[in-house]
């Protein structure tokens, strides 16, 4: 399977400042994929790279198969890019912006019509397509925004920020529309800071930091808290050693550690080839321990997220 | 006590230092010192043989620090409040101890100040004149006292419409509207308009209300006043106060000043100081457009209708050129002074030079406008993501634009054509044959090729410009082609027609490059978003 976007060692500075170091990655089609980072890592200028609006001083940078500098008018047919900022023509009712981008497009009067109107009924923005931008809420905004970018039906998504500013009610009606826009086949290359929705939306993610890539793969990989095995988290009623020893006595099961000192909770780490989450319970309990809750052992992705960064702020 | 003028010392101390960091003030002070010291240059060689070398030079130095003042002022001054108001920090300003005078002063002093430095900088380097010959101490004096006022009045202008307005642009705009209706539009009315007996026969007593304003602006003129110190000591009286422009600028300055403090709450309360204005809902049509559906060319059409207003914007334009036209007409007509019935080549010199000023004011607003509005609104990013070259970004807007030229652009050839017809027709004097002599057709081919170029050099240096900065690309513009000019007089003297053929050249080389670096220049914006 090709990737859809595919970056290898990119690299780029604006004057002595490198704003991006030997960024490598690669999106799968028809996905969701993360990208995050503190602020200054370098999110931007990667997605204004992808864009085609900065030129890589030094790497590779593919999407769909095709260079984007040598390939720049292919690649920007097929994207679609909404920035961090609102950069709307607001004395034009919502209609006319769309209508505007079809036509610079290239997109016939019909063609235009079908579209804007799937786009709007996509959006949720139908019954206000007479309205003019200036006078819309910035959710609305925001909407009619991502409605722009979809309006040339580009396979690919890059969304810088599309949630920064918004209430949680329209974060959480735009985290549904884009799940919608997964399911119809378009791939969505998205940059938050808002971690604990892009855990639940994302099939992949990158974080980046100070410039460089830390890590890139599966949500679930970096979620996992023991790397590529599976991990149960116990908590019983009080200490219960026998639960220890019975539990490391299964085949399969790497580690069984208490994963606070004095506290009845346990992880344990097993091979899922070898063993399921049925017979790790089973045997708990065959071992007389009271348990209390029994539940897949992952962290907070904001966890992983302040492992994998460096703090403080990134020196010039 | 001291404790009360805290606030007052901050926003003062806060504006000197923004005045010491910013890139723009050591640059212009750098080009104007340049410019003078190219001027000593030049006029070097005529130094030795010249008797009053000195009064020419001292011409030159002025004429150089009132267009500088001109485009410190309005790019430094109508930014006082309106910068507050972008970054909408106004608010916090009125939650501390300041009041609205203190703001004013605070805002406005340091630049005022720093202006007035820079002319008194130069005044022991300008007495230099005097040792040259032809110049007197106090000339020079007198001249830089003009220039003082007309700082203070600048400034104090500049703060009013900073004061009214949302927008620097619009600050600026509105500055700029009032230094033509002050400096310009008199000499215009008086020289144009059949108005010439004012500098003739009939004393002020005969003269009406209107009359009397137009005259009372033309001696209030910076630039005459300055003249009339340099070149005729006995006019204008004594140093420094016997001067019509000083009083006319010291008092209108002062009058702003209060108009401003006066105004300040209205236009600059909390509540919404910065809020777009909102418009709900389009009205109009049954399916609910406003404007047709977009063409090909589609860019072409969004700046057509959202920049230059459309078909129904060149309809409203038009009748309000035909009123403006209608009126100067039968004013000029009952006009004592003038020549009694307008015949229609009087009609078409009116129409020619009416729809020519309202062309220019049209043409520097939209070239201003073209690029200045996609960067404001951070725009121009998703059009360079279109698959079209930047080139033919470029290309569509000037069309969409081009085609909102017609109302005036139309008035402009209709009076041309008028005014010709009947001097051709029925031009006396010999003035027919004249009209019809290949020296004259060369002549006017001559002048229209300059006029063409010296627009397109406008006009691609401002879209150039605003694409470069986000304040004032027009005065900018109007100032380096006021200075170009100003330079090459200078240095080569008022030619004929090989002249004027040389700066043709000139001038549309330099559009034709500056209009090469504008696809670039594009695609640099648009990283930057």
């Amino acid at each position: 399977m090709e990737p859809v976007i595919d970056i290898r060692g990119l690299r780029h500075a604006y004057k002595t400042h490198v704003a991006v170091a030997d960024v490598s990655f690669t999106v799968n089609p028809r996905s969701i994929h993360g990208f995050v980072g503190p602020n200054g890592a370098g999110k931007t200028t990667t997605l204004k790279v992808l864009a085609t609006l900065l030129k890589p001083q030094a790497g590779m940078v593919a999407v769909f198969g095709r260079d984007i500098v040598r390939d720049r008018t292919e690649v920007r047919r097929k994207i679609g890019y909404m920035p961090d900022h609102f950069s709307m023509y607001r004395q034009m009712t919502v209609f006319e912006y769309l209508d505007f981008f079809g036509a610079a497009y290239g997109l016939s009067q019909g063609q235009r019509d079908k579209i804007i109107g799937d786009v709007l009924a996509l959006t949720d923005m139908a019954g206000r397509k007479n309205d003019f931008i200036q006078g819309l809420s910035r959710g609305m905004q925001q909407r009619v925004s991502l409605a722009r970018v979809l309006v040339h039906d580009p396979d690919l998504l890059l969304l810088d920020e599309p949630a920064s500013g918004l209430d949680p009610r329209a974060r959480i009606e735009l985290m549904e529309i884009l799940q919608e826009l997964k399911r119809l086949g378009k791939t969505i290359f998205i940059s938050s800071h808002i971690l604990s929705e892009l855990a639940e939306l994302c099939d992949s993610v990158t974080i980046l930091d100070r410039g460089s890539v830390k890590y890139t793969g599966s949500m679930r990989g970096l979620i996992s808290n023991n790397g590529a095995d599976d991990a149960y988290a116990f908590t019983l009623t009080a200490e219960h050693p026998p639960f220890v020893d019975a539990l490391s006595a299964i085949p399969g099961v790497k580690t069984v550690q208490q994963i606070t000192p004095g506290e009845p909770r346990y992880s344990v780490a097993f091979e899922k080839e070898q063993i399921t989450p049925n017979a790790l319970l089973s045997a708990a309990l065959s071992s007389g321990a009271q348990i209390v809750s029994f539940t897949e052992d992952v962290k907070h992705l904001n966890q992983a997220f302040m492992d994998l960064t460096e703090p403080g702020v990134r020196p010039e | 006590m001291i404790a009360r003028f805290l606030p007052l010392i901050a926003l003062f101390s806060r504006a000197v230092r923004d005045e010491v960091r910013g890139k723009f003030p050591p640059i212009i002070r750098a080009t104007a010192a340049l410019f003078l010291l190219l001027l000593v240059g030049i006029n070097q060689r005529s130094f030795e043989y010249q008797a009053a070398a000195g009064q020419g030079l001292l011409m030159m130095i002025a004429m150089v620090n009132f267009f500088g003042l001109t485009l410190v002022g309005l790019g430094s001054f109508c930014s006082a409040i309106t910068e507050e108001k972008e970054e909408e920090t106004l608010a916090l300003l009125r939650m501390t101890r300041l009041n609205p005078l203190a703001i004013l002063l605070g805002k406005s002093t340091a630049r005022f100040v720093g202006g007035l430095l820079f002319l008194a900088v130069q005044i022991p380097f300008t007495m230099l004149c005097v040792t040259l010959g032809g110049a007197a101490r106090d000339q020079i004096l007198r001249v830089y006292a003009v220039l003082g006022a007309y700082l203070f009045f600048l400034c104090n202008l500049g703060l009013f419409w900073s004061v009214i307005c949302r927008r620097t642009s619009r600050a600026v705009s509105l500055t700029f509207f009032c230094g033509i209706l002050f400096y310009i539009l008199p000499w215009f009315l008086a020289g144009s308009l059949l108005l010439g007996g004012l500098f003739g026969g009939p004393s002020s007593s005969e003269l009406g209300l209107f009359e009397r304003s137009i005259k009372f602006l033309i001696s209030s003129n910076p630039l005459g006043d300055i003249a009339s110190t340099i070149f005729n000591r006995s006019g204008g009286g004594g140093f420094p106060f016997a001067t019509d422009s000083l009083p006319f600028h010291l008092i209108g300055g002062l009058v702003f000043f209060l108009l401003s403090w006066a105004l300040f709450d209205r236009f600059c309360s909390n509540a919404g100081e910065a809020a777009p204005r909102k418009r709900k809902s389009a009205g109009g049509s049954a399916n609910g457009l406003r404007v047709p559906r977009p063409w090909r060319l589609a860019i072409a059409w969004k700046d057509f209708h959202f920049i230059t207003g459309g078909k129904k914007g060149m309809a409203i334009r038009l009748v309000l050129y035909a009123i403006v036209i209608g009126c100067i007409c039968a004013w000029s007509n009952s006009n004592k002074y003038g020549s009694g019935n307008l015949d229609y080549g009087d009609i078409g010199g009116i129409i020619r030079w009416t729809a020519l000023i309202l062309f220019s004011a049209e043409f520097v607003s939209v070239s201003a406008r073209i690029f200045g509005v996609e960067r404001k609104r951070q725009t121009l990013g998703s059009l360079y993501l279109l698959p079209i070259s930047p080139a033919r970004i470029a290309w569509q807007k000037v069309l969409g634009c081009i085609i909102g030229f017609a109302p005036s652009f139309g008035l402009w050839i209709l009076g041309w054509w008028m005014y010709d017809d009947w001097q051709y027709h029925h031009g006396g004097y010999g003035y027919g044959d004249y009209y019809r002599s290949a020296e004259y057709q060369e002549r006017v081919f001559l002048q229209q090729a300059f006029t063409v170029v010296n627009y397109l050099f406008l006009g691609t240096l401002t879209a150039y410009l605003s694409l470069r900065f986000r304040r004032a690309p027009l005065v900018i513009a109007l100032i380096t082609l006021g200075m170009a000019h100003f330079l090459s007089a200078a240095m080569f003297g008022f030619g004929g027609k090989g002249w004027i053929a040389f700066q043709t050249f000139v001038l549309g080389l330099a559009t034709f490059f500056l209009a090469a670096f504008i696809p670039g220049r594009i695609a640099q914006c648009a990283e930057e978003e």
